[in-house]
């Protein structure tokens, strides 16, 4: 009977430390939290070579010279890095239909040899390549950067989440590959068909909820989220913004539907990490009119829904950030900007 | 009275390449009881276990009045063979009337509860094995003798034909253990149970039982009366010990006393 | 039942017949008690939430459809949500107690064994091949249970059950079926959008549509248990005890499995793997008031029924509005409940 005692009792301690640790939230970069280190973006510290570059988590990274070989690791970054005349020798797997590549290096980019999926790099593949600089994303492949680093392979980490975030990487990006004029150009170009569509936002803007929709779980984006923060620039208040997240860092948290229905959004915006954009469209569909739950949420109930397609709000629109905006404008506040059919 | 109600036909059992039961021929006539004797792995608690459906035979058969059990209805077979195993661990915690009261499932349907001749059925197992002032008490709650004696009652609230019993007597002290073959006797008197008993001791044997089987290396050695089996070498042969062999005045019953062991 | 017990009372010695009517009046009492924590639960469940509504207006909003934000948050959010979490844990709660006793395990529960992960992963499975048919997951996440069930008998048997060989090959099962939902959730997150319902755990947002897609397999499961109590008293008596009283064990056996796994199943399909309450309800019952399965489906069903819908509801107002998830609370209030029943 002791020996039963014993036995239950590790069995409940166990169960007790498995339940919390299966309260996280699936999706990407969601599990690996981060410290921005003060207000630091990326920085190059001076105008030609050598450069020392400051990253995200204050790591810094000197070059004497523009590396010959060298791989971006993730999406948007590479993304970038090709829009401002870079060239990578390898990717992660970016076949995925929803990742918005730059039309004019679509094809090369494709063509990469591919060293793993975004979030599970093979770092044999990666080593194999033998590059001279590696850059990275943050919260996705922070053991993957720490594993490079630790292996003295030059390697920069990004994050790209925010507006502030894509101008810093063309500038940083602009630095390294000495096309800074090109660069600068870019950025220039961007900000500019930014504010022209936030300028139109209204000053009182609409209530919104954010849902997120994993396959494994329901919740909502805070102000940090790519959403979140397009959101807020164009003056749309999200009712979770004051929530705290479900883990430190994270940019959601689980919601009760009757906070929901009690703030009565004007809209529900849809994310999800559900591969095609339609398929997540008609999934939601047909459980939010099944549901009397959800058809308790006056926007749900009149149809007041719009789905965000991924290659904007669930992937950094990058060089396409500006669409991403519009898209979410004219979804808002089609009568000020138009249809959202454009 | 002598027409045989259990027969052993060429008994064998097997599991995977290891013998277990070879060849087992017995015959049980009605109201006698039989003792079943034989070292350890000799086979007597699998004999046990087939007999009462616990074991599948891999070849060979057992009839209850010309019938397989194991293809007769469980039920009717628990109204006319009732089990005491050896080890009776369980995750229960009734009380001995409550498990009394389980020996009438085979005589009743599974939805209806006791009818009152269940209950008096009950009422007479209890006063039989002297359990009935005990009968609230939890079975962790009984010491050993009592606690065998539960058991019986649940047994032979069965009504049985015919008592298997797996070393009874094994874990009681002396006095229980006699309390037990005394009760064992009186069913098989008063009742006429047919009684199959395995016993470790030589001398409960040979006092309490009508014949004596002899398992050796898993098949019968020899079959006979207690007289029989103890005067010849058969249990020189299979226990390897030589001994005296005495009487009992006041019962006329043989008295097994071992001197020596024999080097095989 | 009750004739033969009293014919008992009356026929013995004093002493034991006060003890006995002790006995089956302190059970019923116990009963009682867990009836009444079940329509308090639910009371009070209704009654509290983000949104604050006070009592005369719930018993209002209950009766006169006024079309208001508090008869929808009553009516479609918080009724079905208590109603599911008695339904799931009276579901789960009662398929524990039967795995303990045909398993003769007291560490067996749906999820520790590996039931509960069986039901998911056949879940998943046909949401992504056939996506359109919610229907049909209870009864596909039966079909997983089953399995699972199989395989640990065929793991563990070894001339009959050996209860340490049935824990260790559930866990194993256990792990190889989380493995295999984990996996599916990987390479078909694409596809597995129906998934909504494979949260650990939660009955967020869950609504009229879950509980009536629960509620058949609870009613069978709840009738179909009552109605095996005694065949499972005779069945933890021991195998070979039970064989020679006339039960046909192994039959008894898959029956009582194949209904632990339906009712464990239809709890999977509808709040995804909670785990907790089948292992700790049924213990805390036999604490209270014993092994007798004729008074232990019964309270299981109860006390499983009140600690999920209590639970849940600490779990959406604690840290109002986000929600936390169920399983940490059951964690939190169960297991220093349990300790002190082990402690008497």
């Amino acid at each position: 009977m002791k020996q039963m005692k014993l036995m239950i009792t590790i069995l409940i301690v166990a169960l007790i430390i498995s339940g919390c640790g299966s309260s996280t939230v699936g999706g990407l970069g969601s599990t690996q939290t981060f410290e921005r280190s003060a207000e630091a973006n990326i920085i190059v510290n001076s105008d030609s070579y050598p450069l020392t570059i400051i990253d995200y988590f204050g790591h810094e990274t000197v070059l004497d010279e523009l590396p010959q070989r060298i791989a971006v690791l993730a999406g948007t970054p590479l993304n970038i890095w090709y829009d401002v005349g870079g060239k990578s020798i390898c990717s992660s797997d970016i076949s995925d239909s929803n990742l918005k590549l730059i039309e004019e290096y679509r094809e090369e980019m494709l063509d990469l040899p591919v060293v793993g999926a975004v979030y599970s790099l093979d770092m044999e593949a990666v080593l194999a390549q033998k590059p001279d600089l590696v850059i990275t994303q943050a919260g996705v492949q922070t053991s993957e950067t720490k594993m490079l680093r630790d292996m003295n392979v030059p390697v920069v980490t990004t994050l790209t989440r925010s507006f502030e975030d894509v101008v810093d990487l063309y500038l940083a990006f602009g630095k390294i590959l000495g096309h800074e004029e090109l660069a600068q150009e870019k950025v220039a170009k961007l900000v500019e068909s930014r504010q022209a569509i936030i300028d139109k936002a209204p000053a009182e803007g609409k209530s919104v909820v954010i849902l997120y929709l994993t396959a494994s779980s329901l919740s909502v984006k805070l102000d940090n989220s790519i959403a979140g923060e397009i959101a807020q620039s164009l003056n749309i208040k999200n009712i979770a913004s004051d929530l705290p997240p479900d883990v430190i860092g994270s940019e959601h948290t689980p919601l009760d539907i009757e906070y929901i229905v009690e703030q009565n959004p004007d809209m529900v915006l849809v994310t999800s990490m559900i591969a095609s954009n339609e398929l997540a469209q008609s999934t939601m569909e047909q459980h939010f009119s099944s549901n009397q739950a959800w058809q308790s949420v006056p926007a749900v109930r009149e149809g007041r829904v719009v789905y965000l397609p991924q290659e904007y709000f669930l992937y950094n629109g990058g060089p396409y950030f500006a669409e991403a905006v519009y898209y979410m404008a004219a979804s808002v506040y089609p009568e000020i900007y138009g249809s959202i059919d454009e | 009275m002598d027409q045989p109600i259990l027969t052993v036909h060429h008994l064998s059992v097997a599991f995977r390449d290891r013998r277990i039961l070879h060849d087992i021929n017995l015959a049980f006539e009605k109201g006698k009881v039989y003792a079943i004797i034989g070292p350890n792995g000799c086979g007597k608690t699998s004999l046990m276990r087939t007999l009462s459906r616990n074991l599948k035979p891999s070849a060979g058969e057992v009839k209850l009045r010309g019938k397989n059990i194991f293809r007769l209805n469980t039920k009717y077979v628990a109204r006319h063979i009732a089990i005491l195993s050896q080890f009776n661990y369980t995750m229960s915690d009734v009380n001995v009337r409550t498990l009394v009261q389980y020996g009438r499932f085979a005589h009743r349907k599974w939805w209806s509860g006791n009818s009152a001749e269940d209950e008096e059925k009950v009422d007479w197992a209890l006063t039989t094995t002297g359990m009935q002032d005990l009968a609230n008490r939890k079975l962790a709650n009984l010491s050993g003798g009592e606690r065998q004696r539960a058991w019986i009652a649940m047994s032979i609230a069965q009504d049985p034909e015919i008592l298997l019993l797996d070393e009874p007597t094994t874990f009681l002290d002396i006095s229980h253990q006699l309390e037990i073959m005394e009760l064992v006797t009186k069913l098989n008197r008063e009742q006429g149970i047919t009684i199959v008993m395995v016993l470790h001791d030589i001398n409960h044997a040979a006092r309490y039982s009508d014949e004596l089987i002899v398992l050796h290396d898993q098949s019968v050695f020899r079959r006979g009366n207690p007289w029989e089996i103890l005067e010849s070498n058969v249990l020189e042969d299979v226990f390897r010990v030589q001994a005296d062999i005495s009487i009992d005045k006041e019962l006329g019953t043989p008295i097994f006393y071992a001197k020596k062991v024999v080097k095989s | 039942m009750a004739r033969s017990m009293n014919k008992t009372g009356d026929q013995n010695v004093e002493g034991s017949q006060v003890a006995l009517r002790d006995r089956l009046a302190y059970r019923l009492i116990v009963i009682g008690l867990l009836f009444l924590a079940v329509v308090g639960a639910f009371f009070y469940g209704n009654a509290v939430g983000t949104i604050k509504i006070p009592f005369n207006r719930i018993l209002e909003v209950l009766f006169f459809d006024d079309g208001s934000m508090e008869r929808l948050t009553i009516w479609n959010i918080r009724f079905p949500r208590m109603i599911l979490g008695g339904l799931v844990g009276m579901n789960l709660a009662i398929a524990g107690a039967l795995l303990q006793g045909v398993m003769s395990n007291p560490l067996a529960d749906p999820s520790i064994i590996g039931i509960s992960s069986g039901a998911g992963l056949f879940g998943i499975f046909i949401l992504v091949i056939m996506p359109q048919h919610m229907a049909l997951v209870p009864i596909f996440a039966f079909v997983g249970a089953m399995s699972a069930a199989i395989i640990i008998y065929i793991l563990a048997w070894k001339g009959g059950i050996q209860p340490t060989r049935i824990i260790l090959a559930g866990v194993a099962v256990s792990a190889l079926f989380s493995a295999g939902i984990s996996g599916m959730l990987v390479f078909y997150s694409d596809r597995v959008h129906g998934a909504l319902t494979f949260m650990n755990g939660s009955l967020s947002a869950r609504s009229w549509g879950e509980v009536f897609t629960i509620l058949p397999y609870s009613v069978i499961g709840l009738l179909l248990s009552l109605m095996s109590s005694t065949h499972m008293n005779i069945l933890i008596l021991g195998d070979d005890v039970a064989r020679g009283l006339g039960l046909e064990v192994e039959k008894t056996r898959m029956f009582c499995t194949a209904l632990a796994a339906l009712l464990a199943a239809s709890a999977v399909s509808v709040v995804g793997l909670l785990g907790f309450v089948g292992l700790i309800v049924p213990h805390s019952i036999r604490l209270l008031i014993g092994n007798d399965y004729r008074f232990m489906i019964p309270a299981s069903a109860l006390l499983g029924a009140a600690l999920v819908m209590l639970s849940d509801t600490f779990a959406r107002t604690v840290f109002s509005p986000t929600e936390i998830p169920v399983g940490i609370v059951m964690a939190v209030l169960g297991a220093p409940f349990f300790l002190y029943l082990l402690r008497r």
